[in-house]
């Protein structure tokens, strides 16, 4: 299956973001800003103090790196990156003016936007995005707008399609990798 | 930590998708993606997916667009910029505004009765969508739907766009407006048709600019008594 390039950091890779290259900065903010893009959402309930985790782990990290501390090696740069985003995390749920802690009735954050830097902003990539989406078949694109769009009741679309959590889950599974195959192909294409 | 074999023979990037982790998992699952070149690759390919749906471009294009312009929406520019220090000044002001200025600001599908020189709306406050919640609106006097959309803080630029679209997918509205003053919500009276009849609407603002990048989508449904 074709798939999205990928990455294993190494100590040159370190080394350059170390000494502020510019190509490397940009990868490892849009690489670590994806991921935490996923990993925050589900954790923060606006896009401010998305935006504001993420911001503020890129630069903790980075003055880490600087000092020669916190990554030992590499490839533990992704763990590090993780680490010192839930610590940052856990510093927003304390801190009172900027910040609203999880509660139980909390209004959880809404998981259909798009974050700001998140690769979906880019102009060109969010017509790939689309692209690749529409050229789903209708099926699996009708799956997705429930879910992701309109945000429909789980059990309700299984009780819709006559399919149990077990092979919804396989669904998804399916329309991912369709979606992949479809974004990667455009790059295929632009090559 | 996860380890990769059990992420891929147990669909956890799909069970993180459908938020079916319990928390711990949901942790242990995050710690290995940020550290596993091949999952890293799963999670942006999902995230990509998932906001893209989420923005409504997996419906076919032109679904959920229109320049019908059926819905009015009420400008809010409070004269004093020192009010705006606190969050509940905006509200107040937009909802005086409101009650004060229906006459005036209603066009197209709403039509006052004769010899009525203004009467008051009702907004309903419509928040972020998340997690299939729903806001419950009614409408208020001569059977007009009026919602406060709470832009949740986020910035615009001068204008906002905004689709209507029924639970049906007929989209019933799309046009856009001047965007409120930071704190304010967007005043938004809906066509009189929305008022009529209970049924489910999904709103979603955006950047004018952007064209389609949604920044929020709000889902209510109207319960008409």
């Amino acid at each position: 299956m074709s798939r999205l390039p990928r990455h294993e950091f190494d100590g040159a890779y370190l080394e350059r973001l170390i000494a502020g290259d510019p190509d490397t900065e940009r990868h490892f903010t849009r690489y670590f800003g994806d991921l935490m893009s996923l990993k925050l959402r589900s954790r923060l309930r606006s896009r401010e103090q998305i935006e504001d985790a993420k911001q503020e782990t890129f630069a903790r990290v980075l003055t880490s790196l600087k000092r020669k501390s916190g990554v030992k090696t590499p490839e533990a740069l992704g763990a590090f990156v993780n680490s010192v985003c839930n610590n940052v995390v856990f510093e927003l749920y304390r801190s009172g003016s900027r910040t609203v802690p999880l509660e139980e009735e909390f209004d959880a954050a809404d998981e259909r936007q798009p974050s700001v830097d998140s690769t979906i902003a880019a102009g060109e990539e969010r017509e790939r995005i689309r692209t690749a989406l529409l050229a789903l078949p209708a099926k699996e694109r009708d799956l997705l707008t429930w879910l992701f769009f309109e945000g429909r009741d789980k059990d309700q679309i299984c009780r819709d399609l006559a399919v149990d959590r077990d092979y919804l889950r396989v669904l998804v599974h399916r329309a991912k990798n369709r979606f992949r195959e479809q974004f990667v192909q455009q790059d295929t294409e632009l090559e | 930590m996860m380890d990769h074999l059990q992420a891929v023979n147990t669909l956890a990037m799909e069970r993180y998708l459908l938020e079916e982790m319990p928390p711990e998992e949901r942790e242990s699952f995050e710690a290995h993606f940020f550290s596993c070149a091949e999952c890293a690759e799963d999670a942006r390919v999902a995230v990509m997916m998932r906001d893209g749906a989420a923005a409504g471009w997996a419906r076919p294009a032109g679904e959920g667009v229109s320049a019908t312009g059926q819905a009015a929406a009420l400008p809010f520019r409070p004269a004093n910029r020192r009010w705006r220090s606190s969050v509940a000044l905006p509200w107040a002001a937009a909802a005086m505004l409101a009650i004060g200025l229906g006459y005036q600001t209603v066009r197209g599908p709403l039509v006052p009765r004769p010899g009525v020189e203004s009467f008051a709306l009702t907004p309903s406050t419509v928040r972020p969508a998340s997690r299939g919640q729903e806001a419950v609106v009614s409408p208020g006097a001569g059977g007009i739907v009026t919602l406060a959309v709470d832009l949740g803080g986020a910035q615009f630029g001068e204008s906002i766009g905004y689709d209507l679209v029924r639970g049906d997918g007929k989209t019933i509205a799309s046009g856009t407006a001047a965007a409120p003053v930071d704190g304010a919500p967007l005043l938004l009276m809906l066509p009189r048709s929305v008022g009529q009849t209970s049924d489910h609407y999904v709103l979603t603002v955006h950047g004018e600019r952007e064209a389609r990048l949604t920044v929020a989508t709000y889902r209510f449904r109207v319960r008409v008594p």
